[in-house]
């Protein structure tokens, strides 16, 4: 720090514990006795108890709240045989059951074969017979006949 | 049994000779609420007479008055909060307790100085109070705030600045 900036902190601490001490003086004049602090009598302002009324009801508001929310599932979990594990493992059985709707997209047909190893002899997939008419037919003539026009 | 009242006799003259310090440390955690002050020092007061804060003598008599100056208006503006809280779920008056207490009557150049500081940082104003107000070094300080003092050093000189900025620099009169 150079002579002159020091200079000016000190100033600069030199006013502010002038008016630290200006503001001490007053305050000091302003203090009340100490006996008086110590044995005087406080109205119930913050120091007094809470007011029953209003914490009683802001507290039965909370446990009415509560218990409408968690009243359901804690009935579950407390129940008579008092198993609380019931609901885990009925959450669990739910789950396992649980089958998507587009499963039945990744069933490949010759799935079935490989579920158990067939008898001899018997067939696996059903032979369906050829259709000798389906030789010859243009993708047109598979399509349906909204009109009824074909014979 | 003599004792102990000899032992309080001695506790309430040392305190009696710090109480007017005690009381501009009390306003100073207080916000200058003087009636808030007059309540944290007489239970601060009561704390160490009663025996539920006791001195150990660790640190001097005057340092460990103002801790528990601090704590106790600390505490007591906690559970105003709660006590508001609870008043405004019951749908009543959440100022419970705010009471437009009379200022202390202040010089403009004081008054200037208080709002000043009103505006600082709790930790700051604390720190300024004690070191700028109460004469004392910032390790003392420190102890009273309950912080390190790096931590004290700290506030001190960022409240020293914003102080002179607030309460401006062309004017050597504050």
């Amino acid at each position: 720090m150079v002579k002159g900036e020091r200079g000016n902190a000190m100033d600069e601490e030199g006013q502010l514990r002038q008016a630290f001490e200006r503001l001490r003086e007053e305050e000091r004049r302003a203090a009340p006795s100490f006996d008086h602090v110590v044995n005087r009598r406080r109205p119930d302002r913050l120091t007094g108890r809470p007011r029953i009324g209003a914490l009683g009801f802001a507290a039965a508001v909370a446990l009415v709240l509560l218990l409408a929310l968690a009243g359901p599932r804690l009935g579950r979990l407390l129940t008579p045989d008092g198993d609380t594990g019931s609901l885990a493992v009925e959450l669990q059985a739910t789950s396992t059951m649980w089958r998507s709707p587009t499963d039945f997209l990744l069933e490949r047909p010759q799935a079935r074969a490989w579920r158990g190893i067939p008898a001899i002899g018997r067939r696996v997939l059903p032979i369906v017979p050829a259709d000798p008419a389906w030789r010859g037919r243009t993708d047109d003539s598979d399509r349906e006949d909204p009109g009824g026009t074909r014979s | 049994m003599e004792t102990r009242s000899q032992a309080r006799n001695e506790l309430e003259t040392e305190l009696t000779r710090h109480h007017q310090a005690s009381f501009g440390w009390a306003l100073s955690c207080c916000q200058g609420d003087e009636a808030e002050a007059a309540d944290v020092l007489q239970d601060a007061y009561l704390k160490l007479l009663d025996g539920r804060a006791r001195f150990e003598g660790r640190s001097s008599l005057r340092t460990f008055l103002f801790g528990v100056i601090r704590r106790t208006a600390q505490e007591r503006r906690r559970k105003r909060r709660l006590r508001r809280a609870a008043a405004w779920a019951a749908g009543g008056d959440s100022r419970i307790g705010e009471d437009p207490s009379q200022a202390i009557l202040r010089s403009v150049e004081s008054a200037r100085v208080a709002t000043a500081l009103g505006r600082l940082s709790s930790r700051q104003r604390q720190v300024l109070h004690l070191v700028f107000y109460q004469d004392m070094t910032i390790e003392e300080a420190a102890t009273v705030m309950g912080t390190s003092v790096g931590t004290a050093r700290t506030h001190y000189e960022r409240g020293k600045k914003r102080l002179r900025t607030m309460l401006g620099p062309d004017e050597p009169r504050w």
